[in-house]
């Protein structure tokens, strides 16, 4: 049990390099691509007892010095993340099996998308923020190739901003390590932090911290490599960046301000405040920006600037409540805005589209699709009982209860952008004027079933959730509310 | 070992044998260059084996000074202590690799003169290392420089005699200002030896004098800004072997150099009175910072690499100047991290050099399918520069930081950040065009192996992994040997 | 009793008798003669270091003449630095000489005046006092000139005019000094603490201007700057002449006869309470640095090497006006290590001249191919020369800097390492040139110069390494025993 967290990091990792070593027949590939998936899948899973119950996971042998030892561990918090995006990844491996059939570079793609997985696994797994680090580099790489792999120009243009932008998130956590390792001598995670005397240093410390997963995050002003970098990758990608990678950078956030700098810390340097700040105006820029764009997947990459940004301010607000809106808008979001990538990238597969202006009557021509889209859609908008509803909420009464209650307004105002640029999609889809001579019966949707099965079953947890008793990521993340509270 | 009561005989012992080596080497150049590397290496392993069974000797904190009566005033001495038994084993070591490297590297002509005088400029840079006082480290120092040059002018083509002018004179200037300061210090001290905590006793005109002339002449070697100017020219025209050995070796006598006056001979009380090093200090930031930006503008890859060397000893010299233990610890591992990082990068644009006789960046676009296994190991090599975990050149920063911040600098953290951001800006894109971009798509299915010389493989491969080694091993020797070196000077 | 200095002055002139009788055709004989002689007189020399080291001194006054003048000897640590240096040096040029000279004319008259010459830089070396050491001055001017102008033509002709008339200007000036001061002071027997401090309360100004006027009359040959120009001119004298005029005899008694007005007539007391030192310290300073402009500017490689050694023996001088012990061991030792690497230098260059023609610096392109060991040994001199270690010129250089700060004057020191940058831009070039350039040179058939040629130079650059590393075995001990005595 108590090695189940290397296991989970190591194992997608040596699939990958299986994948590399078994690249002849790209049915191996791809075989080798979802077991490996879905076997990190079931380590993360088989975890699922301790988040429930709270314990914490992990041997406690070092397996790097550099400079300090580090070893995996997994608290609930780690393992709520870890299965959810474990969760994500097996889907977009699946997906990726029809999305990328005559892709070229197989092995290279498949190899990546594993190790990716194994390194966001590894973020979560690592119980150090030197730790963290390692893997939020390793990560960045692997993600890295994967946005570039269509190598056209325009990949290549966003995936070296991203990169770059990328590497500089790095170098400022990594001025924050070294600082926080100078005031305190040590990086692990303690709950409710060790560094409780405000310093400059420590200042310092918070706010590159807040650059560096910030940037990843897509928070503003450091979400500008997001809109394109997104669009740029595969399908599946896109998915996986917006629905997981940029949870990294929120994660980091949580485990700086309450399991290594204490709250009084925060606090004293105003830290919660500037972070409010910034999630409000990420919240509006993207919902703002994503109403202006034309290409679908560029409009779902701001929605995503928009949505981490509830998650931001979630854990601005320093109460438990606020913190498990976060933690389950995490969640939700992962798999709303996975969902909708996946039909983007269906609608690409099949039609070949990508501007929202080209999609009239769609809906007739790919309705699993476009329900599901829908689905995510009306999810995101935050019309109960969809799991978004239920983040939303308790995101609203968290800022009641600070005192906050401008900010209801701005959640009120969001949903209502939410609405305002994912509904005419929906309704152009199925209910379009101009094209109603072209089709107005239903077809079957044309594009392979692994992917219309995935976009599918995404689309119902979106739902599901709600109706599953006990509702298991309730519990999960007001425990760990609670817990860090 | 019972090297308290015997004279250590081995320091001596291993320079002769390295000169007679490269003497050797002349006599019987003209044969067989098989018969050069194996010359050259079994004398460079010869050299190992005698210094390495030192090292528990000195690690136990054991130092030992042998004189010998010649060279006077005060005659040739050499001091075994941890610094220069690790400094000289790392510099034979990188020196075995790269003779397998050169002995694969098809120079066009004058093998023999090149070969000869690349193991003579090797066995200096032992010396310097080894060397127990001022005197006889110049004695070495400049036998080193003078003789580099052979190297730079290989090519004797119109550029290179310019660009070997510009070196030499320099040289010859950075020496003239070592006299001075030579002589400044026997003025004031009336000796020339290491000593711990310095053997200057007071600032003044004289001190400041001898301070500035070291400065200069290590700090030239360093290609240190704004005496960097030789560099880029001599990286740009020497053969990559003479790079190489100049950016892993030659470049570290200098820093070598100043860490050694910093704390022998004016010792940190007197510098923290004076406050001298602050100067070095700005101007190894200026390094940074300038040789970072230059080699982000060069399109010449080569001098890419000079100019990233210069910022990259900007980091040692900033790591010795901070006078903090841990900024010193991170300083002498980058000397290690270096060598292994910029080795790699060098030998790699060494091997398409050589391959292709392609030295523009622009021209490099799809190389990785061409030379995929060079190409692999400069991406992880470049990855390493830009300090990515757990490679080392991040352990070594990480040690910079925390000195940094020790000094109550964080403002030098955030110096190192930035650089190592043009890092990533100046080396990343070689890598990634090497590999992708829609005009490489059609070269996937012509991927062909790099077919190098097997001398050349390998020595890149060694390099490669002591970049990855050292930070994902368990038990990290070179940083280990990095404290105690200096838990030596702050004791 | 065996009074050496008288033997080592007496055997070259019975010795320069000998080789003149000889027939010019006795070629075999006359070169194993000339070679036996400097041999012997070098053997009758050598055996006063050992003496003047434990602290004895041999005096031996060979005719007095009235008014306290006499002719008289003494064997002391500074003149026997001197002699040694000059009869050690005279058997390589020698043998250089027999092989260099073998295919010229007059070779009875040249070997004969070599090793005449040899006799008059013995008694410059052992004179007692100043009237000896003028009379021995003036005799090496006769007997030289002969040698300047041995090739007869135009050039050479003008160049030993112009030679001669320098030299008796400055045998005037000494003669001028001499006589005013052996009137103020009464003595001018050589003395380390010098011998007119007791008159200098007196005749202040005399003194003082007569300072300058014996430093002109041996500045002269010394070549210090303004009255250098004989110099580079007697470039037109057959190699091995010039090797001596430069390395050894000639120039060096300038500056031995410099060493002796100030410190053994004059006195470093003297000299500090005057203050001339410091305006001497300027003129050669100017004169190091203007001559180094100058060397670059020249194209012919000998013509090079003679600005070049107006430089490097203004270094001597200046090392003396430092007036610091460290200085002057600095100088002192100079005298050695320059004749050592100098030499070496123009032995090169002569054996460029003989074997390929080549005199001028653009016909050197590529000649590494041609003489790769005479380059190398050109080169090993040349780097020694800007101060390399170690080779024997960074002992003097060392010394000289450390003697620039003791004295508290830095910018001494200064203009010795802008003399040493200046030095390797006009040495390095021709090592490059000669190496890494192409030209019409081929590769030697056996050895690249005749073994009498090659083996002199060789050993002596060898020995430029030698002393170097063992300078506390050779030059060093008996420098400081010299410099102790006048820093009493």
């Amino acid at each position: 049990m108590h090695h189940l967290p290397a296991v989970s990091v190591l194992l997608p990792f040596l699939f990958a390099i299986m994948i590399i070593l078994f690249s002849r027949r790209v049915i191996v590939i791809k075989v080798l691509a979802v077991v490996g998936s879905f076997v990190s899948l079931a380590v993360v899973a088989a975890m699922f007892p301790a988040l429930m119950s709270g314990e914490t996971l992990g041997t406690g042998i070092p397996y790097l010095t550099f400079p300090l030892p580090i070893s995996f561990r997994a608290d609930s918090l780690s393992i709520f993340l870890a299965l959810i995006l474990s969760f994500c990844y097996l889907l977009a491996t699946i997906y990726s099996l029809g999305y990328m059939g005559h892709s070229h570079a197989p092995e290279r793609y498949y190899s990546l998308l594993v190790a990716s997985q194994g390194a966001i696994v590894g973020v979560f797994m690592a119980y150090s923020l030197i730790g963290l680090f390692l893997f939020f580099e390793i990560m960045a790489v692997l993600s890295f190739l994967l946005v570039i792999h269509e190598e056209d120009e325009p990949a290549m243009f966003s995936g070296s901003k991203y990169l770059f932008m990328t590497v500089g998130a790095g170098l400022a956590v990594f001025f924050g390590l070294v600082v926080t390792y100078y005031l305190a001598g040590r990086l692990d995670f303690v709950p409710g932090g060790y560094i409780t005397q405000s310093s400059p240093y420590a200042a310092y410390a918070l706010f590159a911290f807040l650059a560096g997963f910030g940037l990843k995050a897509g928070m503003f002003p450091f979400h500008i490599w997001l809109p394109d970098a997104h669009p740029a990758a595969p399908a599946p990608v896109s998915a996986l960046l917006s629905g997981c990678m940029i949870k990294t950078g929120a994660y980091g956030i949580i485990r700086v301000i309450h399991f290594v700098y204490g709250l009084d810390v925060v606090r004293a340097i105003s830290f919660d405040r500037v972070l409010m700040v910034l999630a409000v105006i990420t919240i509006l820029l993207g919902s703002a920006l994503a109403m202006q764009q034309d290409h679908l997947k560029r409009r779902l990459a701001y929605s995503s600037v928009a949505q981490i940004g509830y998650v931001l301010l979630g854990i601005s607000l320093l109460t438990e409540r606020a913190m498990f809106g976060a933690l389950f808008h995490i969640f939700s979001h992962a798999l709303m805005k996975g969902t909708l990538f996946l039909c983007a990238g269906a609608i690409i597969t099949q039609t070949g589209k990508k501007y929202i202006s080209q999609l009239a009557g769609i809906g007739y021509q790919m309705p699993v699709v476009m329900i599901s889209f829908t689905i995510a859609a009306v999810t995101m908008v935050g019309i109960p009982p969809f799991n978004a509803f239920i983040s939303k909420w308790h995101l609203a009464v968290a800022s009641l209860e600070t005192g906050q209650s401008a900010l209801v307004a701005l959640l009120v105002l969001s949903s209502l952008l939410n609405a305002v640029y994912y509904f005419p999609i929906v309704i152009n889809a199925f209910f379009s004027n101009e094209n109603k001579s072209v089709k107005t019966s239903f077809i079957r949707d044309e594009v392979p079933a692994s992917m219309i099965w995935t976009t599918a079953l995404m689309a119902l947890l979106c739902v599901g959730f709600a109706f599953i008793y006990p509702n298991w990521p309730v519990i999960a993340a007001s425990n760990i509310a609670s817990a860090i509270f | 070992m019972d090297g308290l009561t015997t004279v250590l005989w081995q320091p001596a012992v291993s320079i002769i044998v390295l000169l007679t080596a490269s003497l050797f080497i002349w006599v019987i150049g003209e044969k067989g260059e098989k018969a050069v590397t194996a010359i050259s290496a079994s004398a460079i392993t010869a050299a190992l084996l005698f210094l390495a069974p030192l090292s528990p000797y000195v690690l136990a904190g054991h130092v030992q000074v042998i004189r010998y009566s010649i060279l006077p005033p005060f005659g040739l001495s050499f001091r075994v202590e941890l610094l220069s038994i690790s400094l000289a084993l790392l510099f034979l070591f990188t020196g075995l690799v790269l003779t397998f490297y050169t002995g694969a590297y098809p120079l066009e002509s004058g093998k023999r003169r090149f070969r000869t005088v690349f193991l003579f400029v090797l066995a200096c840079s032992v010396g310097v290392v080894l060397a127990g006082d001022l005197l006889s480290l110049f004695l070495f120092f400049e036998a080193m420089s003078l003789s580099f040059f052979i190297l730079v002018i290989h090519n004797r083509e119109q550029e290179t005699i310019s660009a070997t002018f510009k070196f030499l004179y320099m040289t010859i200037g950075g020496s003239v200002m070592y006299f001075i300061a030579l002589a400044a210090v026997f003025n004031q001290a009336g000796e020339l030896a290491w000593r711990d905590g310095g053997i200057m006793t007071a600032g003044g005109p004289y001190t400041l004098l001898a301070f500035i002339g070291f400065v200069v002449a290590f700090g030239m070697k360093a290609g240190m800004f704004p005496l960097h100017l030789w560099m880029p020219d001599a990286y740009g025209q020497a053969p990559a072997p003479a790079v190489t050995l100049s950016s892993m070796i030659m470049l570290k006598t200098g820093a070598y150099g100043i860490l050694r006056i910093t704390h022998h001979i004016f010792g940190i009380d007197l510098l923290r009175d004076v406050s001298w090093h602050n100067y070095v200090l700005v101007l190894a930031v200026i390094s940074i910072l300038y040789g970072s930006s230059c080699a982000f503008a060069t399109r010449d890859l080569m001098r890419r690499l000079a100019y990233s060397g210069i910022a990259q000893l900007g980091y040692i010299t900033l790591g010795i100047t901070m006078l903090t233990p841990d900024a010193l610890t991170g300083g002498v591992y980058h000397i290690m991290a270096h060598a292994m990082m910029k080795g790699t990068l060098l030998l790699c644009a060494g091997a398409i050099l050589a391959k292709t006789g392609k030295r523009n960046i622009d021209d490099l676009a799809g190389i990785g399918w061409k030379m995929p296994f060079t190409m692999i190991c400069f991406s992880i090599a470049a990855l390493t520069a830009v300090g990515l975990p757990p490679m080392n050149i991040f352990i070594s920063k990480w040690h910079l930081g925390l000195g940094a911040l020790d000094a109550g600098q964080p403002l030098l953290l955030v110096v190192l950040l930035i650089s190592s951001m043009l890092n990533a800006a100046y080396y990343l894109p070689i890598a990634i065009a090497a590999f992708f971009g829609e005009r490489n798509h059609d070269l996937h299915e012509k991927l062909s192996w790099d077919r190098l010389p097997l001398g050349m493989s390998l020595s890149i491969v060694v390099l490669t992994v002591g970049c990855l080694a050292f930070g994902l091993g368990q038990i990290n020797i070179p940083l280990q040997w990095a404290r105690a070196i200096t838990a030596g000077f702050f004791y | 009793m065996f009074i050496s200095p008288f033997y080592a002055i007496l055997v070259p002139i019975l010795g320069g008798g000998l080789i003149a009788l000889l027939k010019e055709e006795q070629d075999g004989p006359r070169n194993a003669l000339a070679v036996f002689i400097s041999i012997l007189t070098f053997s009758i020399v050598a055996p006063t270091l050992p003496l003047v080291l434990t602290g004895e001194q041999l005096a031996f006054t060979a005719v007095r003449i009235s008014g306290g003048l006499s002719i008289a000897f003494r064997v002391e640590p500074l003149g026997v630095i001197f002699a040694i240096l000059a009869s050690m040096l005279w058997i390589f040029s020698v043998i250089y000489a027999t092989g260099y000279m073998s295919h010229e004319h007059h070779r009875r008259r040249f070997f004969t005046f070599y090793i005449l010459a040899l006799s008059a830089t013995m008694g410059v070396a052992f004179s007692a006092n100043l009237f000896t050491l003028y009379i021995f001055y003036e005799y090496l001017a006769l007997i030289t000139y002969p040698l300047v102008i041995h090739e007869q033509s135009a050039e050479a002709y003008s160049a030993g005019t112009k030679y001669i008339i320098y030299c008796f200007a400055s045998g005037a000036l000494v003669f001028l000094a001499l006589f005013t001061l052996a009137g103020i002071g009464g003595s001018l027997t050589f003395s380390p603490t010098g011998v007119l401090a007791s008159a200098v309360a007196d005749n202040r100004l005399l003194i003082s201007v007569m300072f300058f006027v014996a430093i002109a009359g041996f500045g002269v040959k010394a070549a210090l700057m303004p009255l250098h120009s004989w110099l580079p001119s007697a470039m037109v004298a057959p190699t091995p002449v010039s090797a001596l005029l430069h390395a050894v005899a000639i120039v060096k008694t300038g500056v031995f006869g410099i060493l002796r007005i100030m410190f053994y007539i004059y006195g470093v007391d003297t000299l500090r309470e005057l203050g001339v030192a410091n305006i001497l310290a300027i003129i050669v300073s100017l004169s190091i640095i203007v001559a180094s402009v100058l060397a670059i500017k020249q194209t012919k490689l000998k013509s090079r090497l003679a600005y070049s050694t107006i430089g490097q023996l203004g270094y001597i001088t200046l090392g003396a006006t430092m007036l610091s012990p460290y200085g002057l061991i600095g100088g002192i030792s100079h005298i050695v290590n320059h004749a050592l690497l100098k030499i070496v230098l123009f032995f090169c260059a002569g054996a460029i001249i003989t074997q390929t023609g080549a005199t001028h610096l653009n016909q050197m392109a590529g000649i590494g191919r041609r003489m790769p060991y005479t380059m190398f040994f050109f080169s090993l001199a040349s780097i020694g020369l800007i101060g390399v270690l170690p080779l024997t010129g960074y002992i003097s250089k060392f010394y000289l800097l450390s003697g620039s700060l003791q004295a508290g004057k830095p910018i001494l020191g200064f203009v010795l390492l802008t003399s040493a940058v200046l030095n390797s831009i006009y040495y390095l070039p021709i090592i490059i040139s000669a190496y890494f350039t192409e030209g019409s040179y081929d590769k030697p058939n056996g050895l690249e110069s005749p073994p009498s040629m090659f083996f002199p130079t060789a050993v002596l650059t060898v020995f430029c390494v030698l002393f170097g590393v063992f300078a506390h075995y050779t030059t060093l001990p008996i420098v400081n025993l010299v410099v102790t005595n006048i820093f009493q």
